[in-house]
Parts: structure tokens; C-alpha cells; sequence
């Protein structure tokens, strides 16, 4: 055994950390690809490979000594590597069988615990150690199993030792001169300990930083790919559509028998979200328009379609307390599920005329779809614009599954460019809703219809170069209410704009402004309206506006517009104020705006374990668009809280949202945190102190048989407490010399170092029995300290003579 | 890791306390003769009494005849020099047989090596050929001359000094001969201290070498306390610990030539020797590493000319067993 590990291993415990990093890897990847089989049969398989893969390494260890090299190591380990694909078939006879990247997994899983278990050589061991790392890191990637995150972060934690003590022993065999010193243990242990600290934080941070690593591990999932035992990949190609095996696969189908009844429609949902639009009698609005000819079709349109309920009022209930209670009981039932990149617009309604209180929807438009075959499967592709705006970064791939949602329009992001419905390859199923949102020609989308989108998304940081002509998109869009209080808007966006250069420099600004000194909340009452209708009056009295009551009371225009008062007044408002006011705003500058109305798909309801966000009735969100030219559009989000997509993140942004999040964990709980960290902080100061003290009454608390194990620890405790301090014994010193130097024994204890001679060396214990116990006392830690002048920290001793130093120049 | 050590045949053969008492008068007689020089006559004892041969290479003056003489004295044998020049021959070395006149026949007149002490002085001025002859005798502890074997004290001891090795006229010993040699020692100069004394002891003395040792063992003693020092312990892990200073050597990159097994062999014995210097009948690391120096600075074939700071790195990096 000695001459083996001599000449193989290397430093002492390299086999077991490599057997242990080989286990755990294995374990992480039966962890992880066993989620879909029972959790015995997980279990079973990590007992079984750990006991055959233990039991392997300490037999081969036995025989080691004997071995030059091990014999047949290669054949062993084909077959180990190959065993799993030729188990395969027959596994998926009998209908359990496993995805193609799972067995390929699994087959170098073997093939590292083979390399593990022969360890002892040390070309076997760094093999075994790489493939292990690849295994872990795939393994983490296919899983958010809370197990595999933490046997992930031990793993890191033993990999960065066992790296470093590789490392050090490599450094030792080339250079033995340079090598007096050891392995700097501590320093790894920190580092490793801060390392795990980090990776803990994110994972289990409410952001998800692990959530950013999804998407560079290859999966069996794509959009090429046809297995029927395939994981739901990126692209999630052939399992999601059928949706039937695996509840996984996309959508949560328990509640499919009940959704037919009760189904609550679009409006329902709007008007739930938004409350009820209260009618105001009184008045008649108009619009005014620049171009005066187009004056009467609008006029015309607006009563129409007011008239036919195709309007959204922002004139409207507040919410009061008992229907707030409700709210919160009724979430929980997604109306669909969105996979890809989010945060998401997804487009609903447009409207484009408003009369200062309510607005009407937008023109259908004519257009056909056409259906193109990508990859053999059809796509509907709506009418393209033409291409003379290089604002778009890169096309973006959505997934919709629609569970409930009552309406003919598919939600889907502004630019849309493809649509495809598994097997729905005729273009009249298609049709094109108000200016340019797909829809399907018939009532309502099925419910569980699965739907991908492809869409283009704008690279705003293009926008100051590339948007540089105003352009309208018709009167319609640029018309504004006939009304005195739209002189003080266009006041508010001069001011607002007056220090802005371009048109994006507009955008920018009004959108600022209205983030940053307006408060978003839903359901907030606009109290100007109170004077319109009777009824409200005592539920202002309930909402207790007073300094508003005041103000507005001493006013004699009594019919304030709910978005000057949203902007002039109560400073607070819901989405749709600050999406009119931002419409408005930019209408008040030149520019061609709608109101769109759809669902917002949050990145903080992103659901990691299915990998797509549930989109709820309370998502339900109102912005505003503004016209670029050209038939391209801008989402302009003016209410806080809400954000736009932008182009697909670099891996350095990724790293940057990574550490965000795990900032967010630390600062969340400033106290724990605060509190764990002095707790560290003193460990690591006391570090050897403490140590040293529990070694200590170990040492006290064992019962020893014999003088010469007695000896021997006491000699092991005295070795052990110089190397805290950092007096390493040298390799080449012997412990005699060594403990002689270091605690500078007087005659008394030489004859210690005597009989510790002969207990070491020679099996017995000559001379008078030595008292150990008064021995460690004497030679204690602290007084090891002094006789070598080694403080407690380097550090604090730096800054204590930082200290002194200056003090003492001060008195000189 | 192994179990205890049981202090093999340590209890039979052990070594006396009057046996021990004389290596210490040894020690008290041979450090009067060479006053200051604690070190050297300690390594020259582990020499003697682990049946090796010492090569001491210093410059002229030093005391090493003073030593030899005094070593040859205090273990109570014959002492013999051989002043090495270029033309000695083998046979001025080894002895010749001379013709009878009375009984009309051949009969062997032997030569100095049939001392128990031989100085061999400056061994590094005589031809290739006297040299391989008086190493012969070395190892084999036996002449052989016109076919006749002749059997050498058991006690031979032979102290070869020569110059730094880069002088005119001198042939350098090759490895092979140098192997034959238990250790290489340079005995220096002494202290300024030692120095005065010396200076004030000479004052009415005729002579200039101190008064004879006293001698220490009877006839015969001497290879009957070598004996059982051959058997003192040596634990497993010490064994072990020979062994990888010896693949240390082999495989630094320094060393041309690395430690043989003979090496080996001589490194343990002197490890013993030690120990019982010390009046302990086991092996220590601390002795293996006392005596590595001389043992190993004779037979490493280093690149360049000092070897002590290879032996000490070697000594340094290679790990030392804590227990048995």
C-alpha cells in the first residue's frame, strides 16, 4: 500500500475525493433525469451506485500495491460506457424508456465512476475528474430540483480542493525546491465556502440567477428531432404539441373538465381588471383633428362605434374594498401559458380614437395570410412591411397554450411574423384583427390549441440613429379631444420634451416623466369625475380625497378630463391613465399613438419547474404604442413597474442578472444576512481558536488503551496546533526536530520527544511515563502565538499597526 | 498503519551498557584527539561501527592522519599508512611474496592493508590500477596475490583523504569506486577557539600530535559490537522512507547517478550505527537523516561539484514517516 500510494496517488486523499466527485456527479444526473420514475427507484439507484462504485475503489485499492497499472482498464469501461445504449431497447420494449441525452448521460455516468473506482493511477483520476465536472454541469441544466442545486454546490465546493491539491502536487513534483510550504488549506476552505455561498444565493434567490444557465445544454427536444421518449428541450418541439404524455409537457390539463363551464369572456376579464366605465351623460365629446377633411369620417366612427360597444372608457369605477377581496380569491387559473423570452406584450385590442374619455377600437384591416412550410410544418405569415427600418435586433420564438381565453385574437407580441397551429395549414383560417394582430376566423381559440409565434423585436439602442423622420399613420391616430384641458397637456409635453433632441429623445422623456413621478395602481378612483354622476359621491367621501375635493371644488370647469386629472391632480393612477397620458402626450408633440389593451407576461411569474409563465386574468394590461413609419410600431410602457422586451441578453448581461440576483437574496434579509456574515466573519477570525479548542477536548475526551496511542495523539494535537498558526511542519522535517523547535521544549519534554520515539518507532515506550495533559496545557495555543509572534489574523495586525504607526507620527 | 513494531532480536542482541559506556570513552578519546570536531568524529564512529570505509577529502594539514591514527588506536588495532603517489604499485599496497633464500621458497610479505586501520593518503594521486587494487581489499576484505587468498582483519577500516579533486596530477576515484565508501567527510577547520587551545597545549611538547587514545576494545570486540548493531530495529516506515530518498535521488534532476542498492544497504546500516551512538535500539528518521548527508554526498553522481545541497533538497521534500 505504501509503495503504491507512493508512486500513484499522490497526496492522501485524492482517491476518496475522486470516488466522491465521481458519486456525486452521478448522483446529481440520477437526480435529475429520475424525476419523471418513482422516488424508491431513484433512491435504489443511488444506493446501488454508490455501494458497488465504494465497495469497486476499496477492492482496487487492496490490489493496487500489487499493480504496476491495473489491468484491462479500457475494455472495462467501453463496456461500461456502451452497456447503457445496448440496454436501451429493451428497456423501451417494456415502455420506460429514457430521453437519447439521459442515456448518453447515463452512459458516461458509468464510465466516470468506472474511472473513479481506479483512481489510485493517477492518469485515471484527472479523466475521471473532468468527465464528472461535464456530467454535473449537465445535470444541473436539465434539473431544478432543489437536491440537485445543493449536491451541486458541494460538489463545486470538493472539485475547487481536489483542483487545488492536484494542482499543488503537480507544483511539487516539478519544482521540489520551491514547495516548502503546503497546501494553503484555509485559504481554499474560504474561498470554497464563499464560492458555494454565491452559488446557494442565486439558486435559491427569488430571481432564479441558476434559471440563467437553461438553454446552453443541448436536449433531445427540438424542432428537428422526433422521440417519443425526448425531453421537453428549448425549443420543445414534438412533445409539447402532443401534450398528452407527459403533464410536463406544457399545460396543466387537471383542470380541463371544468373549463368548459362559466368560461368568463374577454370583456368580462377587462372590465374585471378595470371595473365598470361609469356613462357620462352630460357632455358630448368630439375630437379635433389637424387635417379638418378627415374630421367627419372620424366623428362618424367614433359615434358608431361607441354606439356598437366597441369603446374602452377611462372614466371608471374605483375599486372598493369588498371587490379588492374577491380580486385576490379568483387567481390561480391561467388563462394561457407563454414559453420564451419574457417580459411579453401580448396584443389583444388596439384603439386609435379618443375623445378624452373614451376610446374606440381601431379599423380591421384587410390582409391575408399566406402559409409557407418551415421545416414541414405551416406557418401562417401575415402581410410583412417594408423593409426600411433596421430597428429590429433579432426574431424571437414564442409559445402560446391557450386554455381559456374567449376571443378570436392570439395574444401575441407587436410584429408578429409567423404563426403556426400544428396541422392548421389553410391561410383562411387565419384572418387579421383591427391593424395587425392574427387571429383565427371563428369565435373563440380552441381551448389546450398550442401556438407558436415568431416575431421581430425592436433594438431600441438603434432608435436614436435609425428614427429620424416623423411619420403618421393617419389622422385617426394623431387626433386629440376637443377639449380646454388639451392645451394644458401640450403645455406639460413641451415641458417635459424641452430639453429632448430627437424624436426617441421624446419617447425617452415623456416615458420617464411619467415612470417616475406618477404612482401605478390599479383601480384608483379619478376623482374629477365625481361631479358627473351622482353617484360616486360618497365613495369619494370613502377613498377620503380631500385636498383634492378642495382643489378641484374651487374650479370652475367642473369637467376636468380623467387624464388631465390623472396628470395635473391625483398623480396616481391605473395602467390605462398612464397609457392614455403617454398617448396623449406624444399626440400633443406630433406623433401617431394608440392605446393597445392585452396581457403582460411578467418574468417574475415565470414558473422555472415548467420553464413558461402562466398568464392570469390579472395580468390584464393597458399601453401605449407609437408609430415609427412604415407599418412598425413601438411598445412604449409608461407604467412603472412594467418592462419591454428587449433583444436576447449577451452571456456578460446573463452573468450581470446572475449576480443581481444573488444580491436581491443577500439584501432581502439584510439582517440574516448581516448576521451570518459577523457570525462568519468572527468563525474566521477565531478560526484557529476555535479549532483548536474542540480538538482539544477531543483529544481530553478520548480513552486511551495504551501509553503509546497516547503519545502519539498528544503529538498529532501538538503538530496540529502549529499548523494553525501556520507553522507547517516540512515535509522533510521530522516531528521530533520539528516539535523540539517549534514549542522550544526544555529538558522536560525531551524525554517526551524520547518516548514518543519509541512509540513511533519502535512499538514500545521506554523511560518514566510523561504527564500529556500537563504538556498541552503548557504549551498552548496562545503561547505557541507569542513565542512565534503570529497574532490571531495578518490582517487585523495590519491594521492595528496601520493604526499605531499613525499615532505615533502624530506624537512625533 | 502497520501494527506495532515488536523491537526484533533487539532483546538478545541488544547492545550492553558497558558496550555502550565504551563508544562513548571512543567518542571522549577520539574528540580529545581532534579537538572541535564533535560532528566529524561522530560520522567517523557511525563509519567504523557500521563496517564501512571513510573518504575524507580536505586540504593538507587538517588533522586526518591526527584522526586515523587516534581511530586506529582507541578500537586497539594495527595502524598502517600508505602515502598514495603515482608510481605506487598494487603490491606496495597489498603485499608481495619474496623469495626465501633459506627455505628456498616464495613467501608473502604483507602490506599495509593488512592494518585493522589503513590511512590511504591521498589516494587520489595513485594510478587507476593501485586504486582498484585497495578497493578490492575494501569490499572483499581479502587479498588475492598470485592466485593466493588472503583474508584481511575483520575489523579493516581504512580512511582514504584526498585533495579537491580539481588539482594537477591527481586521478578522480569513478563513481563505481567511489560507491565503496560508506561516507565522505571533510573535516575543516577548526574554531578560532580550538585553534588557541591547540596553540597552548603544543607549548613544551616536542611532538605536534597530541597523546596517544587509549585503547577501547580488546581484540575482537570491535566486530562483535558491529554485529549487533546490524541487528537494531528498523521500523517499516523508516525502511520505507530509505527507500523513497533513495527513488528521490534516482529521479531528481540534478542527479546523474542516483542512490544504488548497496546505497541502500549502507544508508540503514549507518542509521543504526547512529541509534546506538545514541543508546536507543531503534531507527529514528532523525538518524537516517543524520547520517544522509556523508552517505549520500559519497555516491551521487551530481552535475556540477557539491552534492550536500542536492542531499539536503532531497532531504527536504521527501516526506518523513511520524510512526512506524
Amino acid at each position: 500500500m505504501r509503495k503504491a500510494e507512493k508512486t500513484t496517488t499522490g497526496f492522501r486523499a485524492a482517491v476518496p475525493l475522486t470516488v466522491g466527485l465521481g458519486l456525486l456527479a452521478a448522483s446529481i444526473l440520477t437526480i435529475a433525469s429520475g424525476e419523471d420514475s418513482g422516488r424508491v427507484w431513484v433512491f435504489a439507484e443511488l444506493v446501488l451506485q454508490a455501494v458497488l462504485a465504494v465497495s469497486a475503489a476499496v477492492w482496487i485499492g487492496r490490489k493496487a500495491k500489487d499493480w504496476e497499472t491495473p489491468p484491462s482498464v479500457s475494455p472495462v469501461l467501453v463496456v461500461l460506457g456502451f452497456g447503457t445504449f445496448v440496454c436501451e431497447p429493451f428497456y423501451r420494449t417494456f415502455g420506460v424508456g429514457r430521453p437519447g441525452e439521459i442515456v448518453l448521460m447515463d452512459g458516461l455516468k458509468h464510465v466516470v465512476l468506472g474511472l473513479a473506482v481506479v483512481s489510485y493511477w493517477r492518469q485515471y483520476r484527472r479523466l475521471a475528474v473532468l468527465m464528472s465536472l461535464f456530467l454535473m454541469m449537465f445535470a444541473v441544466s436539465i434539473s431544478t430540483d432543489r437536491a440537485v442545486q445543493i449536491a451541486a454546490g458541494i460538489f463545486a465546493a470538493v472539485a475547487l480542493f481536489w483542483a487545488a491539491a492536484d494542482y499543488w502536487e503537480g507544483l511539487r513534483d516539478s519544482l521540489i525546491a520551491e514547495s516548502k510550504g503546503g497546501v494553503p488549506r484555509w485559504w481554499l476552505a474560504g474561498v470554497a465556502v464563499a464560492f458555494v455561498a454565491v452559488l446557494a444565493t442565486a439558486s435559491a434567490g427569488s430571481g432564479g440567477g441558476l434559471q440563467n444557465l437553461t438553454g446552453f445544454m443541448p436536449s433531445s427536444g427540438g424542432t428537428d428531432w422526433y422521440d417519443p421518449y425526448a425531453r421537453d428541450g428549448v425549443r420543445d418541439g414534438d412533445a409539447v404539441v402532443a401534450g398528452s404524455k407527459d403533464i410536463r409537457s406544457f399545460a396543466p390539463i387537471e383542470d380541463a373538465p371544468f373549463m368548459v363551464d362559466d368560461r368568463p369572456t374577454l370583456y368580462d376579464v377587462f372590465d374585471d381588471s378595470y371595473e365598470e366605465p361609469v356613462k357620462n351623460k352630460k357632455y358630448q365629446r368630439a375630437i379635433s383633428l389637424v387635417q379638418e377633411f378627415a374630421i367627419d369620417r372620424c366623428q362618424q366612427r367614433l359615434a358608431q362605434l361607441k354606439k356598437a360597444g366597441k369603446e374602452f372608457s377611462t372614466f371608471r369605477k374605483p375599486k372598493d374594498e369588498k371587490q379588492k377581496g374577491r380580486m385576490s380569491d379568483r387567481d390561480g387559473g391561467a388563462m394561457f401559458y407563454v414559453a420564451g423570452r419574457t417580459p411579453l406584450h401580448l396584443r389583444l385590442r388596439a384603439y386609435d380614437l379618443f375623445d378624452g374619455e373614451v376610446w374606440v377600437e381601431e379599423d380591421e384591416e384587410v390582409g391575408v395570410f399566406n402559409i409557407r412550410k418551415v421545416d414541414g410544418k405551416p406557418w401562417a405569415i401575415p402581410p410583412l412591411p417594408p423593409e426600411s427600418f433596421a430597428v429590429f435586433a433579432a426574431s424571437e420564438g414564442h409559445m402560446l397554450k391557450i386554455i381559456d381565453l374567449d376571443t378570436a385574437v392570439i395574444p401575441a407580441p407587436l410584429h408578429t411574423r409567423g404563426v403556426h397551429i400544428d396541422q392548421v395549414d389553410r391561410a383562411d383560417f387565419y384572418k387579421i384583427a383591427y391593424n395587425d394582430m392574427p387571429a383565427l376566423d371563428r369565435d373563440a381559440i380552441p381551448p389546450l390549441t398550442t401556438i407558436h409565434v415568431a416575431s421581430e423585436v425592436v433594438d431600441r439602442d438603434t432608435l436614436q440613429d435609425e428614427w429620424r423622420l416623423g411619420s403618421s399613420a393617419g389622422p385617426s391616430y394623431s387626433a386629440w379631444p376637443d377639449h380646454p384641458d388639451w392645451q394644458d397637456i401640450t403645455r406639460l409635453a413641451d415641458e417635459w420634451t424641452s430639453s429632448a433632441t430627437s424624436r426617441w429623445d421624446m419617447v425617452q422623456a415623456v416615458t420617464a416623466r411619467l415612470r417616475e413621478g406618477y404612482r401605478f395602481e390599479r383601480g384608483v378612483w379619478t376623482p374629477a369625475s365625481r361631479r358627473t354622476d351622482g353617484e360616486p359621491s360618497d365613495r369619494e367621501a370613502a377613498t377620503g380625497d380631500a385636498s383634492d375635493d378642495g382643489q378641484t371644488a374651487g374650479r370652475p370647469e367642473t369637467d376636468r378630463l380623467p387624464v388631465s386629472s390623472f396628470l395635473f391632480d391625483t398623480k396616481a393612477g391605473d395602467d390605462y391613465h398612464f397609457a392614455t397620458a403617454a398617448a396623449m402626450l406624444l399626440r400633443a408633440k406630433g406623433f401617431s399613438t394608440r392605446l393597445v389593451q392585452g396581457f403582460y407576461a411578467s418574468p417574475d411569474a415565470y414558473d422555472p419547474k415548467a420553464k413558461n409563465t402562466p398568464v392570469r386574468a390579472e395580468d390584464v394590461h393597458t399601453w401605449c404604442e407609437v408609430y415609427l413609419g412604415t407599418r412598425v410600431w413601438l411598445t412604449v410602457e409608461a407604467t412603472p413597474g412594467y418592462e419591454v422586451l428587449g433583444p436576447p441578453p449577451t452571456l456578460v448581461e446573463q452573468a450581470i442578472a446572475a449576480l443581481a440576483a444573488g444580491w436581491r437574496a443577500v439584501s432581502d434579509r439584510p439582517l440574516t444576512s448581516l448576521a451570518i456574515t459577523a457570525l462568519a466573519v468572527f468563525a474566521w477570525i477565531f478560526r484557529a481558536d476555535l479549532l483548536d479548542f474542540v480538538d482539544t477536548v477531543v483529544w481530553r475526551a478520548r480513552g486511551f488503551t495504551d501509553e503509546r496511542s497516547r503519545l502519539l495523539a498528544t503529538a498529532g494535537l501538538l503538530e496540529r496546533r502549529g499548523q494553525r498558526i501556520g507553522l507547517r511542519r516540512p515535509a522533510g522535517t521530522t516531528l521530533r526536530r520539528w516539535l523540539g523547535a517549534t514549542y522550544g521544549f526544555t529538558f522536560d519534554e525531551t524525554s517526551f520527544l524520547r518516548s514518543l520515539d519509541a512509540a513511533s518507532f519502535a512499538g514500545h515506550v521506554d523511560g518514566p511515563p510523561v504527564d500529556v495533559r500537563a504538556l498541552v496545557a503548557r504549551y498552548s495555543l496562545a503561547g505557541l502565538r507569542k513565542r512565534h509572534g503570529r497574532p490571531r489574523s495578518g490582517r487585523l495586525t495590519f491594521l492595528r499597526s496601520a493604526m499605531f504607526t499613525r499615532s505615533d507620527s502624530v506624537r512625533t | 498503519m502497520s501494527a506495532v513494531v515488536t523491537p526484533s532480536q533487539s532483546t538478545d542482541s541488544a547492545l550492553t551498557e558497558p558496550t555502550l559506556r565504551k563508544l562513548d570513552a571512543l567518542r571522549d578519546g577520539l574528540n580529545e584527539a581532534l579537538k572541535g570536531k564533535a560532528e566529524v568524529v561522530e560520522h567517523v564512529l557511525v563509519c567504523l561501527l557500521s563496517r564501512g570505509h571513510l573518504l575524507l577529502e580536505d586540504k593538507p594539514g587538517l588533522g586526518k592522519t591526527t584522526l586515523a591514527k587516534a581511530v586506529a588506536q582507541g578500537v586497539g588495532g594495527r595502524f598502517a599508512r600508505v602515502q598514495c603517489t603515482p608510481d605506487l604499485l598494487p603490491s606496495d599496497v597489498t603485499g608481495f611474496n619474496i623469495y626465501n633464500q633459506k627455505t628456498h621458497e616464495f613467501e608473502f610479505r604483507e602490506g599495509p592493508v593488512f592494518a585493522d586501520v589503513l590511512l590511504a593518503d591521498e589516494i587520489n594521486r595513485a594510478t587507476p590500477r593501485t586504486q582498484s587494487a585497495l578497493l578490492e581489499a575494501m569490499a572483499e576484505r581479502q587479498v588475492t596475490y598470485d592466485g593466493t587468498r588472503y583474508k584481511l582483519s575483520d575489523e579493516f577500516f581504512v580512511i582514504a583523504t584526498q585533495n579537491p579533486v580539481d588539482q594537477h596530477g591527481t586521478y578522480p576515484l569513478p563513481e563505481a569506486q567511489l560507491d565503496r565508501f560508506a561516507m565522505k567527510l571533510s573535516v575543516g577547520y577548526p574554531g578560532r577557539e580550538h585553534e588557541l587551545d591547540m596553540l597552548e597545549a603544543a607549548i613544551g611538547e616536542t611532538a605536534d600530535t597530541p597523546g596517544p587514545v587509549d585503547p577501547v576494545f580488546a581484540a575482537g570486540e570491535l566486530s562483535a559490537v558491529q554485529k549487533s548493531i546490524a541487528a537494531i530495529a528498523v521500523a517499516p516506515s523508516i525502511r520505507d522512507y530509505i527507500v523513497r530518498l533513495g527513488e528521490a535521488t534516482r529521479t531528481h534532476r540534478l542527479v546523474e547517478l542516483g542512490l544504488s542498492p548497496r546505497g541502500l544497504l549502507t544508508l540503514q546500516r549507518a542509521a543504526q550505527a547512529k541509534a546506538a551512538l545514541s543508546h536507543r535500539d531503534f531507527v529514528t528518521p532523525d538518524y537516517v537523516q543524520d547520517v544522509a548527508e556523508p552517505v549520500l554526498g559519497v555516491r551521487l553522481g551530481v552535475d556540477g561539484d557539491d552534492s550536500l545541497p542536492v542531499v539536503r533538497e532531497i532531504l527536504e521534500s521527501v516526506e518523513v514517516p511520524t510512526e512506524g
